[in-house]
């Protein structure tokens, strides 16, 4: 279970960083093209954002296991050791809740741009595909929380402080 | 409605959702109740995350990460401490000109905090200083990282407002500079009065030699400004710039960027960069809510009807941040007032720009006040000290910052004198 654990979060962060960096990298090359070569790509743009905004998306769940999701200590500290783990029971079920939500309906968009063959703008790639990283992630956020559920339940002691850079 | 939204977004909060989600969720709530499509709400994710301007943020959240790591940050202190480092007080000098160095290449404040704090709290601490004032400083002075531009709020500021995020870096130097006096002012007070004295004299062949070393990572912050300020490059094109004049100079140069550090530094931008675009897409649905309950006409209404003047305005919305700036972190707030505040401020009349730094420097109040303070729990981390006791440290600089917002609001050209001066 660990060394899947290892893999999962290597496949995790090698997905994101991929899209990540070479969006930020095709930003780059769009500058060169257009300030040194001046040669203007008008492609780049839309495919960079694309690919940020993959990386980003594929980076929501790797944020909840590095626990960067920001969220409120206040009444969290002051409760007792029973109650606490009754709140983070919650806050995880709130979260797959979440989760579940924003797959189903991300699946759906995916298969209405699939029947109404929309495509991008300036690109022309089809939409259906640009949206599959919305019902992608869901899954992928899903299974962190589901994580983090089975933690708590067990009782397990894992810190979910809030982030430390 | 509104008071539903809002009670369940507390709620949620306080039972420790992450704040994201507790938006995103008790908007959706409310959306099914007035037979909202909510087949829209994925797509309306998106769309907010579908800006050209937004990739300015991963742009310079990786440049600062790479900064951090690369050893820009190490030899810009080297430097400075060879220069101011044997006055009294010298140590905190460098500590608050590095984050002004820093935040002028990154626009995040934690990250300011976190990359010049690792470094300058050891060393004040091995110099003497008390360590709960080493560690209010760089938590407060690390904030400077949102106020002197780049910046992400203003970034997100900008495309809310549809202002040029250009005009708003600019307008946030002067203040940034202000505050920075500021500081500096107060630390050598604090030195004097307890008697700190500064490190042994640098001999000047040795500055020289620190200096430049240190020339490289000092360039970057005019090659950003310059660029955005003549009007050669966008902000996005700007920060991605910076990302790769940076790894140049951080694996040519200082040779301290290793394949091995690779994973980490992606990792790192990531978790910043996501837990950034989750929030814009759940104030995204904030927003769209909003609209559909047309909530900010009724807000322009009343103010309209109250004939409320600039003075009470001013004091209740900076109450309001105050409050607000307690328990959520910056991006939040900005996205989800916003909205709101927009027809108010074109109703008084009052410039969007001059109302951004103001609302800037307030949200860095918001980075040092707990419970909810980004830079307070950087600077726990980094020193490894309770959140209870970076918060004693940090209790008096809030004073200053008072100060300074006072100035920034009586003096409107403070904001706008730099950004009136751009030709585009």
């Amino acid at each position: 279970m660990k060394k899947v654990k290892t893999y999962w979060a290597l496949f995790e962060d090698i997905s994101a960083g991929t899209f990540f960096s070479v969006g930020i990298t095709l930003i780059f090359y769009g500058v060169v093209m257009r300030y040194v070569f001046n040669d203007p790509k008008p492609w780049v743009e839309e495919v960079s954002r694309y690919a940020v905004i993959w990386g980003a998306m594929l980076g929501i769940p790797i944020a909840l296991r590095n626990n960067h999701h920001i969220q409120v200590d206040m009444l969290y500290e002051k409760l007792p050791a029973y109650m606490r783990r009754w709140v983070d029971i919650f806050a995880s079920s709130v979260g797959i809740l979440f989760c579940l939500f924003y797959t189903y309906y991300g699946f759906m968009l995916v298969y209405k741009r699939y029947s109404s063959g929309m495509v991008s703008m300036d690109v022309g790639v089809p939409m259906w595909i640009i949206y599959l990283i919305l019902p992608i992630s869901g899954v992928m956020f899903l299974l962190r929380f589901t994580e983090r559920l089975a933690d708590v339940w067990r009782g397990k002691e894992v810190s979910h402080d809030n982030p430390v850079i | 409605m509104t008071i539903l939204l809002f009670s369940i977004f507390i709620v949620l909060m306080l039972l420790r959702v992450p704040i994201a989600i507790s938006l995103a969720l008790s908007t959706i709530i409310v959306l099914t109740q007035i037979d909202f499509n909510l087949q829209m709400v994925p797509q309306r994710v998106f769309t907010a995350m579908d800006s050209f301007p937004l990739m300015a943020i991963p742009g310079f959240v990786l440049a600062g990460v790479i900064l951090a790591r690369g050893g820009i940050s190490k030899y810009l202190i080297g430097a400075l401490r060879a220069w101011v480092g044997h006055l009294s007080g010298g140590l905190a000098v460098v500590t608050i000109l590095a984050c002004m160095v820093f935040a002028a290449i990154s626009g995040s404040s934690p990250a300011t905090a976190a990359a010049i704090g690792s470094i300058m709290i050891p060393a004040m601490v091995n110099a003497g200083y008390d360590k709960k004032y080493a560690m209010g400083l760089v938590a407060a002075a690390g904030t400077l990282g949102i106020l002197i531009p780049p910046s992400i709020p203003l970034i997100i500021y900008g495309i809310t407002a549809e202002v040029s995020i250009g005009k708003l870096f600019m307008a946030g130097i002067i203040p940034g500079v202000i505050l920075g006096g500021v500081l500096v002012a107060s630390a050598i007070f604090y030195a004097k009065k307890n008697n700190y004295r500064g490190g042994r004299k640098i001999p000047w062949g040795e500055r020289g030699k620190m200096s430049l070393k240190a020339i490289w990572g000092a360039f970057l912050p005019f090659l950003i400004l310059g660029s955005i300020y003549s009007g050669a490059a966008t902000p996005t094109e700007s920060a991605v710039i910076a990302v790769f004049y940076s790894i140049v100079v951080s694996v040519v140069i200082y040779r301290e960027l290793r394949w091995k550090d690779v994973r980490p530094i992606i990792v790192e931008s990531l978790n910043i960069t996501s837990m950034i675009f989750l929030i814009i897409g759940a104030a995204s649905l904030f927003a769209l809510y909003l609209t559909n309950a047309q909530v900010p006409q009724q807000v322009g209404e009343w103010i309209a009807s109250s004939n409320m003047n600039k003075f009470t305005f001013f004091l209740i919305v900076n109450l309001m941040f105050f409050v607000m700036g307690t328990f959520l972190e910056a991006v939040s707030i900005i996205l989800i007032t916003l909205p709101i505040l927009l027809p108010v401020l074109a109703h008084m009349g009052i410039n969007p720009i001059y109302f951004a730094i103001v609302m800037t420097i307030n949200m860095e109040m918001a980075m040092i006040t707990p419970p909810v303070g980004l830079n307070l729990f950087v600077v726990s981390g980094i020193s490894k000290e309770k959140l209870g006791e970076v918060v004693k440290g940090v209790t008096p600089f809030i004073a200053l910052f008072v100060l300074v917002l006072v100035l920034v609001i009586v003096f409107p050209q403070l904001s706008l004198w730099l950004p009136e001066r751009m030709d585009y």
